[in-house]
């Protein structure tokens, strides 16, 4: 039982951190069809600007909880000002060029990651009441991966409910659809397209903000989030949201079991996934979406 | 004569090599039924498209009601009360004729900024269908935009554009593509809704027949010069025009 439930609950905390990243870079390829490199920098940012609210300090879980949203909506407020003075710019340009230019951008989030907290990795310590555990079925796991598993789902239904059940979600869908037929709606897209990267920007903030306490912040970060989540949005269909959702599950699920069955194949089975699903099914494993369906 | 609504003075605008436009003013007077005509290139469409704010003219003026809106994005024109059929006509194809319609009686209402509004409680579920009706697509609703009849699909497009409650339509070659029979229809429903709702009508055609059914005022363009301004009538009688036109066209 323990073999199996521990991988599984650890998994899961994994595949939300993952989807966190890895939904906001879906959403910004869905509606405003940019893939943004970047987006591993905003993902290091939440985890840095957490750790510098919290002083480094063990704070009660509760503070900890605030300070990571604060982080997250930091981190959308920076992501939304990028937007306006350099993604913008960029929204004509082919794919080549908009890779590069976010890649370049990925380099400068980076450095300035390194000029204003240093080359040495910090540490935001975890909150006492999270390093308890918890039994299901017998076996004792960690209580932050429910609180991953938890924050993962809340913010998965949340942004579904924003783009499928509200007023603001359907002009979202529509200037994704067809943002030349939205502005002669007298909708004004570029708002439209600077809220939802900050809302993209928000939850790689919050998934950097969850992920300090369990690791080191360093400016390495931002490279190495950005590839998995990569991996994950194409596994799971660019553009395609609950596929990035069951993509990011599965791959969670699938490191975590591999750590413990067969630990040689754990460091790069995420790749062979890709290759596996570029080669068989490049549209992803439930589709690829240039825009977000309008439902 | 009532205060212009539409005013253009000495709108110029280039594209790289061609000038498409040169020294244009004219006046719409509130109310009208305006239409633009000339030969292919004479430059209507991108009168049209200086109008409703997607290409910004180099020089000149454009004014609506008074307020200066030279320079303005599209939307921002749409929000003041300005509405565009386009001579392929625009919707959004994967959406049913009803909620291509919604889509834009909801922008015009400014909902579509509410994330806390669910999209269950839509306010506008009547005026749709009086839109619908109004523009005889009412047994179409549920119909996919994208396999619309040519004629219906420009319907459609015609309601969305009321939908949005402007007070100065622009038709830039409203019965294109369409028989003997969509174009008499669409000419009627033109006629009807200019009427009914005092709309401030600009419209371009190639169809002379057309433009003599509808138009009050009629200005032609010619190599992005205006030639003249006037009555039907007078239109009719100009030698220049004909000129224009080398005689392919019967006036």
């Amino acid at each position: 039982m323990q073999g199996i439930v521990l991988p599984a609950v650890n998994g899961l905390a994994q595949g939300m951190l993952l989807f966190l990243a890895a939904s906001g870079l879906s959403l910004v390829f869905g509606v405003m069809g940019i893939l943004n490199f970047a987006h591993g920098a905003y993902f290091m940012f939440g985890a840095y600007l957490t750790y510098t609210l919290a002083g480094g300090q063990q704070l009660p879980a509760w503070q900890l909880i605030a300070v990571i949203v604060l982080a997250g909506l930091l981190t959308a407020l920076i992501g939304m000002a990028t937007e306006v003075l350099i993604f913008r710019r960029m929204y004509q340009l082919d794919e080549i060029n908009t890779l590069l230019a976010t890649y370049a951008l990925l380099l400068v989030g980076s450095g300035l990651a390194r000029q204003i907290w240093g080359v040495q990795p910090v540490s935001q310590p975890q909150s006492e009441a999270f390093f308890s555990t918890f039994a299901i079925a017998g076996v004792t796991v960690p209580i932050y991966d429910l609180v991953l598993l938890a924050a993962g789902l809340l913010f998965a239904v949340g942004l579904w409910w924003l783009l499928y059940r509200t007023d603001f979600g359907r002009t979202v869908r529509a200037v994704a659809y067809d943002r030349w037929m939205a502005s002669a709606l007298g909708i004004d897209v570029n708002r439209v397209f600077t809220l939802m990267f900050g809302v993209g920007i928000f939850l790689a903030g919050v998934g950097g903000g969850l992920y300090a306490p369990l690791v080191s912040a360093n400016p390495d970060l931002a490279f190495t989030f950005i590839i998995q989540a990569f991996a994950v949005v194409i596994i799971g269909g660019i553009g395609n949201l609950p596929g990035t959702f069951g993509a990011s599950v599965l791959v969670g699920l699938l490191g975590s079991f591999l750590i413990v069955y067969a630990p040689g194949l754990s460091a790069f089975s995420l790749y062979i996934i890709m290759v596996a699903v570029l080669l068989f099914r490049p549209g992803g494993l439930f589709g690829a979406r240039r825009t977000l369906s309008l439902g | 004569m009532s205060l212009p609504l539409l005013r253009l003075a000495g709108i110029s605008k280039r594209y790289p090599g061609v000038q498409a436009l040169t020294d244009v003013s004219l006046d719409v007077p509130a109310g009208q039924l305006r239409a633009v005509i000339g030969p292919n290139g004479a430059g209507k469409s991108t009168l049209f498209g200086v109008i409703s704010g997607e290409y910004p003219p180099e020089a000149g003026v454009v004014e609506l009601d008074g307020k200066n809106i030279t320079g303005w994005p599209p939307w921002k024109c749409v929000r003041l009360g300005m509405a565009r059929a386009f001579q392929v006509a625009k919707v959004f194809p994967r959406m049913t004729v009803y909620d291509n319609v919604l889509a834009a009686v909801m922008a015009r209402d400014g909902t579509s900024w509410q994330f806390w509004r669910l999209t269950s409680r839509v306010p506008g579920r009547k005026r749709v269908d009086g839109l619908l009706a109004e523009t005889g697509l009412l047994s179409l609703a549920e119909t996919p935009a994208a396999v619309l009849s040519q004629g219906d699909r420009k319907r459609l497009e015609i309601a969305i554009a009321l939908a949005l409650e402007p007070r100065l339509l622009l038709l830039d070659e409203p019965t294109a593509g369409m028989s003997p029979e969509e174009t008499h229809a669409t000419v009627e429903l033109i006629r009807q809704l200019w009427r009914e709702r005092g709309l401030t009508v600009m419209l371009t055609e190639h169809d002379m027949g057309v433009v003599f059914a509808l138009a009050e005022e009629i200005t032609v363009l010619h190599r992005g010069r205006i030639l003249c301004t006037g009555s039907p009538e007078e239109i009719r009688g100009r030698q220049d025009v004909r000129e224009v036109y080398l005689g392919d066209i019967e006036l």
